[in-house]
């Protein structure tokens, strides 16, 4: 059961995320190159005034990295036999979905600056309020991270980031109200939950950057929450895999329009259920669907449509069409569409084994394809896919392989796949360019894995992804660790098979660093705090100057006090969640040990250790003055989405020296 | 704290129950609590790394604040009764009256960014002592109402008069979130009467010694520090005199704040109203964590501590974010548990 099954609840509304944007650029981890430049806001932003000067540190400098649910509404229930959209049919329609209510608001987290496309919410509650402040329930979200980020926005809009994803996780530990006769849709909810987790997936777009603008820090959420069992993957639905072929390779671009989006089909009741969500362009940022033509979903009868082809109406079996230009159709739905196939005989047969499509009408009884499920209904997908790894560490990353949505087993390579990490962070920056991005991904011999994995006849493997002993070796010089991607794919696959991008594993691997005896300030300590104190300047000014021995032992107590409490605690320091373990130990030893004077150890200047510079580096990016960088601005200077076509233009230029990733 | 309205005392004094004292318990941690706003308030409003003198002062002051409503909350646990922090009215409307009349009917406070006169008409009025010790100039005003420190004393009296079984309930107090010889737990009239002297020495001082510590002037006096910009000391002739190392005031350290923020400072829709909610939000979100902490659920206050870093960065945000664009004042954080 997913939020794909019923009875679920969809809701809309907005989000703030209100990031720190200093760390969006690796080179801003150099402390010893640090300038008090990098914690201004940008200067010159917002697309196509054509006077940007810096970067800065972008759009959000003093961010706080809270992540929260501003204003949102359940829109519409759906139980198996209805659809409820007035609270006069059930009060449960018009109810808020808020977050938490007694402790501070979850946390936005991406894995490293050379991997942002992985972002993960932490800490985050999900309850839903009637109008007096009464939970029917509330329960703690599972740590969730975006998948099949694309360049969703069709018209940009002073600085609107024009990249969408979705967040699928599970909400645990749910509390139910006593009470719930009043309300059919949550009495059936939770019967169907059975005291298990919910399922929730919501959508996210139209992110608003613009300093001045009053949605700044804030952007429209679209969701979907239904019944979970907690035996069933977290983060993605097991279902039919309609997979988008890219333009030019680049992942934010689908060839066609459309993105990737899930169906499941539910063979009892002869319905198949889709999540359009997030695959369907927008124009603006208030989530206006471009209208792409008639769409409909249906299943091609010969197994080598593929998508851009126009085929006949008579290889198709139309299940039905996809009204997203009716008015409050994606309001109520999130783009979620029950379409029941039982009248038609041949469907019913062969609609679990034969590839769903989507199609736009085209004339004299024509349809193109837009996007079809995967050659011979075949897909992979890990369920968690981010990891972070102290020296000799291991995870176990649980791999789904489905055939038409079933489980299936199956054989599976893994390599290393950098090819979507990487890269400054922030594109072509405005910043001067003074010193070298380190590369990823090396050494490889730090983390190590199978070369293939076998899934069995539950479709089920795990993945064992090791971090050696003596970890990565400080690779990058000026920032702890090294990000990894692994790659894994089935083997033998049908020739016209399309991947997802985005289907790969994102490891960050700590540094080893032998916790001291008796660390002191100089030496040991204040090296990792004042890297955070310079890309978290909301700290440094408000509450703490981590950078300032006088500032940080006269907060001792609280500092201890966050961070000894647990990663998943949404005060858990740093709230980057980047800390590797020792160094972890480290800062509260130093800080619980005080000397004769009350206070930590200082130590002396002297002990400063020499700034490293990284082992490895791109070749291209380090010394480039600013005055040799191309004179026309990049779309979104320092932008996800200018980040993620350096990374693509780095990727394809280790391709053409035919890699250098050793 | 001075002028309590009389029937506080007097109701507390004709008490004859244990269920009866919980009244006066729950008001005695409004009463705590209803100074935190104003004064987190002018903590708040100090820029950072301007005025840090004043700002450890009110720090201080504020936590202690935090610390005596935990201790009149404990108290009530410890009896049996259920401390009520979150309801309807728990947070006063400022600006307006504090709890039980403190300082008359007639005196008001305003929730307004730090200033001299907010420090001397106000927080100095709310926490003079019975009779404040002279100090340089300042002369004492003969007391002729009831004051608070008369409640304080009625209520050690009634807790001293409980059968010893009506105290217990250790694990549902919070205890541990401040120093360990002030936050103990409250397990008999002794240890209840030992905490409400640290409520009253910390905020009024003895009778004969503004100094509730060595180097600590009870909170009348810490203000009086802040007024006289320097810091309380004992002089040759064994009297009192601000005059120790001085406690600079920078005016310009200071945010504009607009006085008395409402709801509505900010149209709807904007990002100015998102950051004013954020605050009123995570201060409500704090009421709830307190009220879960003291009703059996001790160890929510990991949450509250939690809430007060967050309410700070966002009351600056805040505080940083002009009411009109491009002039002043500025926008400031509301209070409201509704």
């Amino acid at each position: 059961m997913s939020y794909l099954d019923w009875p679920r609840l969809h809701f809309k509304g907005r989000f703030q995320a209100d990031t720190s944007t200093v760390n969006n650029d690796v080179r801003h981890y150099k402390s010893d190159a640090f300038e008090p430049q990098f914690q201004a806001m940008m200067v010159g932003h917002g697309q196509g005034q054509g006077q940007a000067q810096r970067t800065n540190g972008y759009w959000n400098p003093e961010g706080s990295g809270a992540w929260r649910l501003v204003h949102c509404r359940i829109t519409s229930a759906v139980l198996a036999s209805k659809t409820i959209t007035s609270a006069r049919a059930d009060p449960v329609v018009g109810m808020r979905i808020a977050g938490s209510d007694d402790r501070v608001a979850g946390k936005l987290v991406d894995l490293d600056p050379q991997q942002q496309a992985v972002s993960q919410i932490w800490g985050l509650r999900v309850a839903l309020e009637d109008d007096r402040n009464v939970r029917l329930f509330d329960g703690h979200y599972d740590v969730g991270t975006f998948s099949n980020l694309w360049k969703r926005q069709q018209i940009p809009a002073n600085f609107d980031q024009t990249l969408a994803a979705a967040f699928q996780s599970q909400v645990n530990h749910v509390q139910w109200s006593e009470d719930l006769s009043h309300s059919e849709a949550l009495s059936a909810l939770r019967a169907a939950c059975n005291d298990g987790p919910l399922s929730i997936c919501f959508n996210t777009f139209g992110f608003d950057r613009e300093p001045s603008a009053p949605d700044y820090t804030t952007g429209v959420v679209a969701g979907t929450i239904g019944p979970a069992t907690p035996a069933e993957p977290k983060h993605f639905v097991l279902g039919r895999q309609l997979v988008a072929p890219l333009r030019d390779g680049n992942p934010t671009a689908p060839l066609h329009g459309v993105y990737s989006f899930t169906c499941v089909v539910h063979a009892g009741a002869r319905v198949l259920s889709a999540d359009m969500g997030n695959c369907l362009p927008i124009l603006h940022a208030d989530g206006t669907l471009q209208d792409v033509g008639e769409l409909s979903l249906a299943v091609a009868k010969r197994h080598d449509v593929a998508a851009g082809d126009r085929v006949g109406g008579r290889e198709l079996a139309m299940i039905g069409t996809i009204p997203y230009q009716r008015p409050l159709w994606y309001e109520r739905t999130a783009g979620v569409i029950d379409l029941p196939y039982g009248h038609d005989g041949w469907l019913s047969e062969n609609i679990g084994g034969h590839p769903v499509l989507l199609v736009r009408a085209a004339p004299a009884d024509t349809y193109d394809v837009l996007v079809r499920e995967t050659a011979d209904g075949l897909y992979v997908r890990a369920d968690s896919h981010v990891c972070r790894l102290n020296p000799g560490q291991a995870a176990e990353v649980t791999l789904y392989g489905t055939r038409f949505g079933t489980p299936h087993g199956m054989a599976l390579s893994l390599s290393a796949d950098n090819s979507l990490i990487g890269g400054a962070g922030t594109g072509a920056t405005l910043n001067p360019e003074r010193w070298p991005v380190p590369d990823v991904g090396v050494p490889a011999s730090a983390l190590s894995y199978p070369a293939t994995l076998e899934l069995g006849p539950d479709g089920k493997g795990k993945l064992e992804l090791s971090a050696s002993e003596s970890g990565p070796g400080c690779p990058r010089g000026y920032l702890d660790g090294q990000v990894y991607g692994v790659g894994y794919r089935i083997q033998n696959t049908p020739s016209n098979y399309i991947e997802n991008p985005w289907n790969f594993v994102s490891c960050l691997l700590w540094d080893a660093w032998a916790v001291p005896d008796e660390p002191t300030w100089y030496r040991d300590i204040g090296p990792i705090l004042s890297q955070y104190g310079n890309l978290y300047p909301i700290m440094s000014r408000h509450l703490v100057d981590l950078g300032d021995y006088d500032s940080v032992v006269k907060h001792r107590q609280s500092l201890i006090f966050c961070f000894e409490l647990p990663v998943s605690d949404p005060n858990s320091m740093p709230v980057s969640r980047d800390l590797s373990d020792n160094k972890r130990q480290g800062i509260l030893r130093w800080l619980k040990n005080v000397g004769p004077d009350g206070l930590p150890a200082k130590g002396t200047p002297e002990d400063r250790p020499k700034a490293s510079a990284p082992s490895h580096t791109l070749a291209g990016a380090a010394g480039v003055s600013p005055q040799a960088r191309p004179q026309e601005r990049p779309p979104d200077p320092g932008g996800m989405l200018d980040y993620l076509n350096e990374v693509l233009k780095q990727q394809r230029g280790r391709l053409t020296k035919g890699g250098d990733e050793s | 704290m001075i002028r309590i309205d009389p029937k506080w005392v007097e109701g507390l004094q004709s008490s004859r129950s244990r269920e009866e004292l919980y009244l006066y318990l729950q008001k005695a941690i409004e009463l705590e609590h209803s100074t935190i706003p104003p004064y987190l308030t002018a903590y708040y409003s100090l820029k950072p790394g301007l005025n840090d003198g004043i700002g450890n002062l009110l720090r201080s002051i504020v936590i202690e604040e935090m610390l005596h409503m935990t201790i009149a909350a404990n108290i009530l646990v410890s009896i049996g009764g259920a401390p009520s922090i979150n309801g309807p009215g728990f947070v006063p409307r400022y600006p307006g009256p504090l709890p039980m009349g403190i300082g008359g009917k007639d005196f008001v406070v305003p929730i307004a960014a730090f200033s001299l006169p907010l420090v001397k008409g106000t927080f100095m009025v709310i926490e003079e002592p019975e009779e404040p010790i002279p100090v340089g100039t300042l002369r004492a005003q003969p007391p002729h109402y009831r004051t608070i420190g008369e409640f304080y004393d009625a209520l050690k009296e009634k807790l001293r008069g409980l059968d010893p079984s009506a105290f217990g309930h250790v694990d549902r107090q919070v205890v541990g979130a401040f120093s360990k010889d002030q936050n103990f737990p409250i397990k008999c009239a002794d240890t209840a009467c030992q905490a409400i002297d640290i409520i009253v020495r910390q905020g009024e001082g003895s009778a004969v010694d503004p100094f509730e510590a060595p180097g600590e002037p009870a909170h009348y006096y810490r203000f009086g520090e802040i007024c006289y910009g320097s810091k309380l000391i004992r002089g040759q002739d064994g009297g009192f005199l601000y005059g120790g190392a001085p406690i600079a005031f920078v005016s310009d350290g200071v945010f504009p704040m607009k006085e008395n923020p409402t709801a509505d400072q900010f149209p709807r829709g904007t990002f100015g109203r998102l950051l004013s909610d954020n605050f009123t939000e995570g201060y409500r979100n704090l009421l709830n964590a307190l009220h879960l902490a003291f009703n059996g659920e001790p160890e929510r206050i990991s949450a509250a501590l939690g809430l007060m870093y967050q309410l700070r960065l966002l009351a600056q945000r805040l505080m940083g974010t002009p009411l009109e664009a491009d002039a002043l004042p500025t926008a400031g954080p509301v209070y409201t548990a509704e």
